[in-house]
């Protein structure tokens, strides 16, 4: 009797534990609530933050939502960027990419640090030049990874820091350049794959979910700069 | 038995005396905190207040017609200035939420000339005003949370006997007045 109720506690405990992971279960810089983002293009979008990390401090974190539940996209992109602690904490250094597909809504959230580099009017464009064109065919994947990438190229240039890959170009004038951008996509993916990380010393855990060696630079200050849009 | 009364005494004293400093520490950081969140809402205002006339200038190149908007606007632009520059908390409140008007009347203008929303320079000009409105509100959320935390602590006994021998007083909320919550937001 008394075994199982020890074991039945155990559970109990695991159970909580469960819960709390699902309630803010960030896969590395990475939150796919929504479900959009493949599990491969998630290592290679978090292989390109884990980057953009090490090279300048800069947390960028992407999230997508199922819902907003009501409330504003500008109060809950706010809430996720303090809460979560993106950024160093003297340099201000965080951004939040937030996409909720269900609502249609978008936003890309700039701390203190990044808002000289990334004005508003830039996060907006990036919005509609990369994000919001294929966000209108339902293509959230495709914008999410163009926006991210276009948004860490844009954040390692204002450090001066080259990362290793190409900014990619808006969608319209695109003809040459996808290759090279699924080229860079897939060697990314190889790089991520059983081979081992030849590049970036990977912490590991990207692939399981749950916790991994990524940790966000430890909350840096968030004023409310950035842009929303809806499509 | 008489130095134990002694000791005890001293003991009470020293105690209060901690509890003395350690809460007018307390409340002065508190107070300096409400400060500068103040001072951040003004910034905001104030970054706002140097958006607007690239802004309506923009407009201005489409909507000829709307003289009545354009000066609404920069009276009640200038008033906020200068009561930003008087540091009159209530008069701020006041001419922000005028301020605030004008400049929904004109977004509902905005609205007539599709040509001018189509534009790239005022896309980006409405992006750093919508982006500075979300900032105002931020900065404002923030503070009145640290008014609403330091007029907890002042209205609470012991320490508002503390806050009264030291003299540090309640703060302002900055309030949202009615008609500025049905005020649409600046979007797309």
């Amino acid at each position: 009797m008394k075994k199982c109720l020890l074991t039945f506690f155990f559970l109990f405990l695991a159970s909580i534990q469960a819960f709390c992971f699902e309630a803010l279960n960030f896969n590395g810089f990475i939150l796919d609530e929504a479900n959009v983002i493949s599990p491969e293009n998630e290592i290679a979008l978090n292989q390109v933050l884990y980057e953009l990390q090490t090279k300048t401090k800069a947390d960028v974190a992407v999230v997508t939502l199922k819902t907003l539940q009501g409330e504003v996209i500008e109060d809950v992109s706010l809430k996720i960027a303090r809460e979560n602690k993106l950024g160093d904490k003297k340099l201000n250094n965080g951004a939040l990419i937030l996409v909720v597909p269900n609502d249609r809504k978008a936003r890309i959230e700039i701390g203190y640090g990044l808002e000289g580099a990334l004005n508003d009017s830039k996060a907006g464009r990036i919005l509609d030049e990369y994000m919001i064109p294929y966000f209108k065919e339902e293509n959230y994947e495709e914008g999410i990874i163009k926006g991210t990438l276009v948004l860490a190229s844009e954040i390692a240039e204002s450090y001066g820091v080259k990362l290793s890959f190409d900014k990619p170009v808006p969608p319209e004038r695109e003809d040459n350049s996808d290759i090279l951008f699924i080229i860079i996509l897939l060697l990314l993916l190889f790089m991520g794959g059983p081979g081992g990380f030849i590049f970036f010393g990977l912490p590991g855990g990207f692939r399981g979910g749950g916790s991994s060696g990524i940790r966000f630079g430890g909350g840096g200050g968030f004023g409310g700069g950035g842009a929303s849009r809806g499509w | 038995m008489k130095s134990t009364l002694v000791l005890i005494v001293l003991a009470a004293i020293f105690a209060i005396g901690s509890f003395f400093v350690g809460t007018f520490n307390k409340l002065q950081v508190m107070d300096e905190n409400v400060s500068a969140n103040w001072a951040q809402v003004e910034n905001q205002l104030k970054r706002r207040n140097d958006l607007i006339p690239n802004f309506v200038n923009t407009v201005k190149g489409y909507a000829t017609h709307e003289k009545e908007v354009f000066t609404n606007i920069a009276d009640a632009r200038a008033k906020l200035s200068g009561s930003m520059n008087s540091n009159d908390i209530k008069a701020v409140q006041r001419n922000t939420s005028e301020l605030n008007s004008a400049l929904s009347r004109l977004l509902a203008v905005v609205e007539n000339y599709p040509q001018l929303k189509a534009d790239k320079s005022f896309i980006a000009l409405q992006d750093e005003l919508a982006g500075t409105e979300n900032r105002i509100a931020i900065a404002r959320r923030d503070y009145n949370e640290s008014v609403k935390s330091i007029n907890a602590l002042i209205r609470t006994f012991p320490t508002a006997l503390v806050a009264s021998i030291s003299g540090i007083k309640q703060r302002d909320y900055f309030e949202i007045t009615e008609t500025e919550k049905q005020t649409p937001k600046v979007e797309f």
